[in-house]
């Protein structure tokens, strides 16, 4: 086991009128209605959940199902309302675009500000060097700022970085759908190796790769897991879901 | 605090880039660092030894003793009001220790102060000669600087929830200036309003930046005392209030 989440419930505040000025709040308060219309909107619902090491787990569901804020506090952004998370291990931080990227820096001095921002010391992050430019394939741009890359570009060196993280468990939140068909089966053909030895927990709607990739899958909408086992059956129960809402 | 450690090279990246990006695409560059304090030099010299002759001995040399340490507390405070905020995406993204967003923008205008001094110790060295006292330069620097994170901490912390601060702070700043013993010594206050003076924190900071500049002399241990508990005093406000906020941070940007 290298997570386990037990009774998790996370629920935001939809705020109607949210006064960030003081003004607004005094005049609210003037007008006898201090307490600003707030609603719980309840993101996820007493979810619980057991990743084992080495396993691939998809998680699929449609838009607002509560996949994204999952991840993020399972990557410890998000703090729960209710329930707790037991991570056994060193988390990778969510893997999505240009996390921390400086448009006017070069790619190397990207390289550099965004993997210490996943908490890694200058040696560790020269002796990764090399092996991120050679896996973003961007050698020839590496001096160039950001700012010149395409969506593409910035991706791939995006997950370059995230890779030489080394943590025990992935968080992939729907990314590979920006690269092209090269750099995406190179990404695949890397998520096999790490596979072996790594944990992944991932996000997609693209249920062939979900398929392809995943060892279990869990199906999440409105919150909650309304179903969970192997690919086959869960992705069976999202089209369902899917044609029911119809 | 053992994570802080470990994130010490962020921290040194997020000033860095500051210090970078704050004069891309000039032609001089860093070299602006430089020639900004160089041109306050000679601008408050000139004005005050042959323009405003004030009936006081190198009084350049005090007003400039007190501006730049005074100009490194607002610039840092005034970018802490919105340092969360405009890192928002970094907060929403990335799980690192928060803390390191405030210390790394007090830290950049610590950095800003010291290449102040790099050019005016020498002037300064021309003018008076340098004494020995200055050796307790680094250790005010500190000190002020901890002074200085602690309000940061205080200030980055509640603006994320209530944004009228950011523009409060800047008001409470420029009425600071005049209640705080830099254009005039503090022997130019009546004695009864002496009281008021030391309630401002401030104060036990010009007066130790002028003692050891102007006059070459260590502050006292009384000043030393006071400064000690206004150090204390605000980092243990400002890094419980800190600590208490961030949680919600990645919610509230």
């Amino acid at each position: 086991m290298v997570a386990r989440i037990e009774g998790l419930s996370k629920y935001f505040f939809i705020r109607h009128n949210r006064s960030y000025f003081l003004k607004e709040r005094a005049i609210a308060l003037l007008k006898g209605n201090f307490r600003e219309k707030k609603e719980r909107f309840w993101a996820l619902r007493n979810v619980n959940l057991e990743v084992k090491r080495g396993e691939f787990l998809g998680l699929i569901g449609p838009n607002g199902s509560g996949k994204s804020t999952l991840l993020k506090l399972m990557a410890g952004i998000l703090s729960p309302s209710k329930g707790k998370i037991i991570i056994k291990g060193r988390v990778a931080p969510i893997i999505e675009l240009g996390v921390g990227f400086e448009p006017d820096l070069t790619g190397t001095e990207n390289i550099y500000l965004s993997a210490s921002l996943y908490g890694l010391t200058k040696k560790e992050i020269q002796m990764n060097y090399d092996e991120i430019v050679r896996f973003s394939g961007l050698e020839d741009f590496i001096d160039v700022p950001i700012k010149n890359y395409s969506t593409g570009m910035q991706m791939r060196l995006a997950f370059s970085i995230s890779l030489s993280i080394d943590p025990d468990i992935f968080l992939i939140d729907e990314i590979l759908a920006v690269g092209d068909e090269k750099f995406q089966a190179k990404c695949f053909e890397k998520m096999e190796e790490i596979k072996k030895k790594k944990t992944i927990v991932f996000v997609s709607h693209d249920m062939h790769a979900v398929k392809m990739m995943c060892d279990r899958v869990c199906l999440l909408v409105r919150g909650e897991i309304l179903d969970e086992g192997s690919p086959e059956k869960v992705i069976d129960s999202y089209h369902k879901v899917m044609a029911a809402e119809e | 605090m053992k994570e802080l450690l470990n994130y010490r090279y962020l921290l040194f990246n997020l000033v860095y880039k500051e210090v970078k990006l704050k004069y891309r695409g000039s032609l001089l560059g860093f070299l602006w660092s430089l020639l900004n304090p160089l041109s306050m030099i000679i601008v408050y010299t000139v004005a005050f030894k042959y323009i405003i002759r004030i009936k006081m001995e190198n009084y350049a040399i005090f007003l400039l003793a007190g501006v730049l340490p005074w100009s490194f507390v607002v610039n840092s405070l005034n970018m802490a009001t919105s340092c969360i905020i405009d890192n928002g995406n970094l907060i929403k993204k990335v799980f690192f220790p928060r803390e390191i967003i405030p210390i790394s923008t007090v830290a950049f205008n610590l950095v800003q102060l010291i290449l102040a001094y790099i050019v005016f110790l020498p002037i300064l060295a021309y003018w008076k000669g340098l004494n020995l006292s200055l050796a307790f330069l680094p250790v005010l620097l500190f000190l002020h600087f901890l002074f200085a994170l602690g309000l940061s901490l205080l200030l980055s912390a509640v603006t994320v929830y209530f944004r009228d601060i950011k523009h409060l702070v800047e008001v409470l700043l420029m009425l600071a200036f005049w209640v705080t013993p830099i254009i005039y010594p503090l022997s130019m206050v009546p004695e009864r309003f002496h009281i008021f003076m030391w309630l401002n924190p401030m104060t036990v900071f010009a007066l130790a930046y002028q003692k050891l500049i102007y006059s070459g002399q260590l502050p006292g241990l009384p000043s030393l005392i006071i400064m000690l508990s206004w150090v204390i005093g605000a980092y243990a406000i400002g890094s419980k209030t800190f600590a208490w906020c961030k949680p919600k941070f990645a919610e509230e940007v």
